[in-house]
């Protein structure tokens, strides 16, 4: 039996099959919340909802604040490949307004100046280019940094083992 | 490494290398003075500096004419009012 589509809700859906009524060894390998639930549920569907109303002044707050840390680290994630873009777009700009001042320096006739001013835009133009190249592969890096942050997240709460090889193939780039 | 990315990156160092190159050229034409990669546009007595040589007149200098205009800004607090004389 494949345990890995059910999820949470599942256990309070009674359209379903009866999960919590699985054996010990099954039910070992569900992830950690729908597994206390499934064992509590053994014992007393009554007692399941007496802790769930009882304990709520406890798990809702916590619930919330596991969801607010979760998102804080992902838009953390996502706001470290925004700075490296904007570094790179800060680059690019600098090196367009230097290539106006050339032209400025060409209409005063101050020849070093144009000279400086051009090679600094076109040098600050190509530092952008390179910065983009850096940017972009950060952000594929971080897009797999996400997704691997998104299923450590659910992981207490849904437990995908049908996917391991695509896990691996994720990881791998990390790790090199 | 495709070849796309190749050319991005060749296209990228020469241009870092040729203004390198070109800021070099420029540098040594001023006679080693470093002032020549300055820019600056003061509006508070409305003087643009390029390179060490005052412009006169930002009339004809894209840009430069643009910020020019827009005058001093001034960003400092307003004054707190008088307080009322007593009585």
């Amino acid at each position: 039996m494949q345990l890995s589509k059910y999820t949470l809700g599942d256990f309070f859906d009674h359209r379903r099959e009866k999960l919590w009524r699985l054996p010990r060894a099954t039910l070992d390998e569900l992830p950690v919340v729908p597994r206390a639930i499934a064992r509590t549920r053994r014992r007393s569907n009554a007692l399941l909802w007496i802790l769930a109303i009882v304990g709520s002044p406890v798990w809702i707050p916590l619930l919330l604040a596991f969801v607010a840390v979760a998102a804080a680290v992902y838009i953390c994630i996502w706001v470290l490949a925004l700075c490296v873009w904007i570094v790179a777009v800060a680059l690019g700009g600098m090196g367009v307004v230097e290539l106006v001042f050339a032209v400025g320096g060409v209409v005063v006739g101050h020849v070093p100046y144009v000279f400086a001013s051009v090679g600094a835009g076109l040098a600050l133009l190509g530092l952008a280019l390179l910065a983009g190249a850096g940017a972009w592969a950060a952000s594929k890096q971080i897009a797999r940094l996400s997704a691997l942050w998104a299923k450590k997240v659910v992981s207490p709460f849904w437990k995908d083992r049908g996917n391991k090889s695509s896990r691996s193939a994720e990881a791998a780039p990390l790790a090199a | 490494m495709s070849s796309a990315k190749k050319i991005y990156l060749a296209v990228a160092g020469g241009l870092v290398a040729a203004g390198l190159v070109l800021a070099a050229i420029g540098f040594v034409a001023s006679g080693f003075d470093l002032a020549v990669f300055n820019t600056q546009i003061d509006l508070r007595d409305d003087t643009v500096i390029l390179g060490g040589v005052e412009v006169d007149d930002p009339t004809g200098l894209p840009l430069i004419e643009q910020l020019a205009k827009v005058g001093e800004i001034d960003v400092s607090a307003p004054k707190a009012p008088e307080a009322p004389a007593a009585p």
